[in-house]
């Protein structure tokens, strides 16, 4: 059963003649790793402003959790923005404190989630005197406070080294495999392939695509075509109703096949009709092609 | 109260916050306390009675109250120091970007607000419970009448205080929240009162006293010792002698005036 925990719908924001978000609309169901990914500048950090109330938008309207309104919706969401904010010249735990008495949960789980992300030790040093990986542990830690329904995180391995990279990603599949469901802002596609199960891809505040990660990578097994007559090719491939599109690329045919339609199929029926292939290969499209290619069209 | 408690676990450790105070009090309690052996040196030159008395006069019941909150509320003084403690938190918040942490943890604007209020309620408590306890170690020290009416009779100039210094850092909030840099907010403190008394030359005396920083200041507008009257009968200085129900209500028409637009400020803008 699905359940709806976010719906945007026909959200928009400009700035001057800017548009950060353009009548954007997505949905996000209880359990989903989601994955806003695009590059800087197209709307992520915006988005995830409006759906947590700092940012008025122009136009659209979001739901939490089905119903509107919600009250204290965003006690039940943990989340960074952009970089790590804390008050400097407090400790981490008393940071931590103000973030549970804001959101109205007990102190007793400040030590676990501070050790979680490996800064137990370092709790009662001040913010300021933290390094920049730090401060994003402390921050996902803040997020992860109270076990909360939602977890919003804002390019969440930014600034950290790659053991840290690691150890984040680790953490946020750990939450995620409790069922948290986890809005993952990035501009990084291995962090959304290795870590989301859904992805909306985002471009000058539009929304290119959205789907379900493992479809955009199944749907994309594509087969690479050449033969020395490569018009007579392209005129029988469109007359293929196996066939769902062709696209050129330099001296080849890439082409996308129907179920059930294996390349040796296509093989044999090219034969049959008088084509001799002088290549055929498949090939796996990684997510990172399809968003280059997305990026391209728009 | 919640809202109150969050704001205080905000300064705890804050030792800028601190620093502030203690130089706030520190100054305050040099020239209240200050003042008497400043008396004691210049009545040494001079033989005149009027310099002598200056001291008992100033200090004595119940005008000790008066003198106190007005010295503690003049508006180029020490009073500045509490503005600039408050635009600090408030600007604060803006520049560490802690006011966007607290509202997407689930603050709504609305609490945050209150919270910052509160705060201002706290300071205006503690600052004018500081010239309750310094007024009666003075007056008790100087005053020739200790009788239960003289000490009581004009301790009202307390609460006015306590209005008087809230509206002021209601002022100061508004300004925090609308300029959001430190430095901008606290040179605007700084020179607008300037600004109202030059604006104040071309204006009919009727509007004067309405105009903001006027209208708080007006409700303890001069100090009153008895030394005046003792020195010079029959002066027709206008000397105030109690505080009227009328300034205290425009001071918090105002007060409530900069909370109101303090909260647009809030809701409309993006954060």
């Amino acid at each position: 059963m699905k359940e709806a925990v976010l719906s945007i719908s026909g959200l928009s924001k400009h700035y001057g003649p800017i548009k950060a978000v353009d009548d954007l609309s997505l949905e996000i169901n209880r359990g989903e790793v989601f994955g806003l990914l695009g590059p800087n500048g197209s709307g992520k950090t915006t988005t995830l402003g409006i759906i947590l109330d700092v940012i008025r938008p122009h136009k659209g309207s979001f739901h939490w959790f089905g119903q509107t309104p919600v009250k204290d919706a965003r006690k039940r969401i943990g989340s960074i923005l952009e970089v790590p904010v804390f008050y400097p010249y407090l400790s981490a735990v008393r940071n931590l404190r103000i973030i549970a008495d804001i959101k109205g949960l007990p102190y007793d789980g400040i030590d676990d989630t501070l050790d979680a992300t490996g800064l137990l030790d370092r709790k009662n040093s001040r913010f300021r005197t933290y390094s920049l990986g730090m401060k994003q542990r402390l921050a996902i830690a803040a997020a992860m406070l109270g076990d909360p329904e939602v977890m919003i995180l804002d390019e969440p391995t930014n600034g950290l080294d790659p053991k840290g990279i690691v150890e984040i990603r680790e953490l946020v599949l750990k939450v995620a495999s409790r069922g948290t469901t986890i809005i993952l802002a990035s501009h990084i596609l291995d962090e959304v392939q290795k870590m989301c199960s859904h992805v909306a891809i985002l471009d000058a505040g539009r929304k290119l695509f959205s789907g379900r990660v493992d479809e955009v990578l199944n749907d994309s097994e594509w087969v690479e075509l050449s033969a020395y007559k490569m018009d007579a090719l392209k005129l029988v491939l469109q007359q293929i109703p196996d066939i769902s599109s062709i696209q050129e690329e330099d001296d080849k045919y890439l082409v996308r096949l129907k179920d059930n339609f294996a390349p040796a199929d296509l093989n044999k029926l090219l034969f049959e009709k008088g084509i001799v292939l002088s290549h055929l290969g498949t090939r796996k499209k990684s997510l990172e092609k399809y968003f280059l290619e997305l990026l391209e069209k728009s | 109260m919640k809202t109150l408690q969050i704001e205080l676990k905000k300064i705890v450790t804050y030792k800028v916050f601190w620093a502030m105070v203690i130089i706030y009090l520190v100054a305050l309690f040099f020239v209240f306390f200050g003042f008497p052996s400043l008396v004691d040196y210049f009545s040494l030159k001079s033989n005149t009675t009027e310099v002598k008395l200056l001291k008992n006069f100033v200090y004595n019941f119940p005008d000790v109250w008066q003198n106190l909150s007005w010295i503690a509320g003049l508006r180029f003084f020490i009073k500045i120091f509490l503005g600039m403690i408050v635009i600090i938190l408030i600007t604060n918040e803006y520049a560490y970007g802690t006011i966007r942490q607290n509202i997407i943890s689930g603050m709504s604007r609305f609490d945050f607000l209150k919270g910052k209020v509160f705060l201002i309620l706290v300071f205006a408590l503690f600052a004018s419970l500081f010239i309750m306890i310094s007024g009666f170690i003075l007056g008790l020290s100087y005053s020739s009448n200790t009788s239960f009416h003289a000490i009581t009779s004009k301790l009202i100039y307390l609460p006015g205080y306590f209005t008087e210094v809230f509206t002021y850092m209601s002022f100061a909030l508004m300004l925090g929240l609308l300029l959001k840099r430190t430095g901008f907010a606290i040179g605007v403190l700084f020179v607008y009162p300037i600004i109202e008394i030059i604006v104040q030359q071309k204006m009919s005396d009727k509007i004067i006293p309405f105009l903001p920083v006027n209208a708080m200041n007006h409700i303890i507008r001069t100090p009153n010792t008895s030394l005046i009257q003792y020195s010079s009968p029959n002066s027709e200085i206008d000397l105030q002698t109690l505080i009227a129900g009328q300034d205290v209500v425009i001071s918090l028409v105002y007060a409530a005036l900069f909370i109101a637009i303090s909260y647009l400020i809030l809701k409309k803008r993006d954060l």
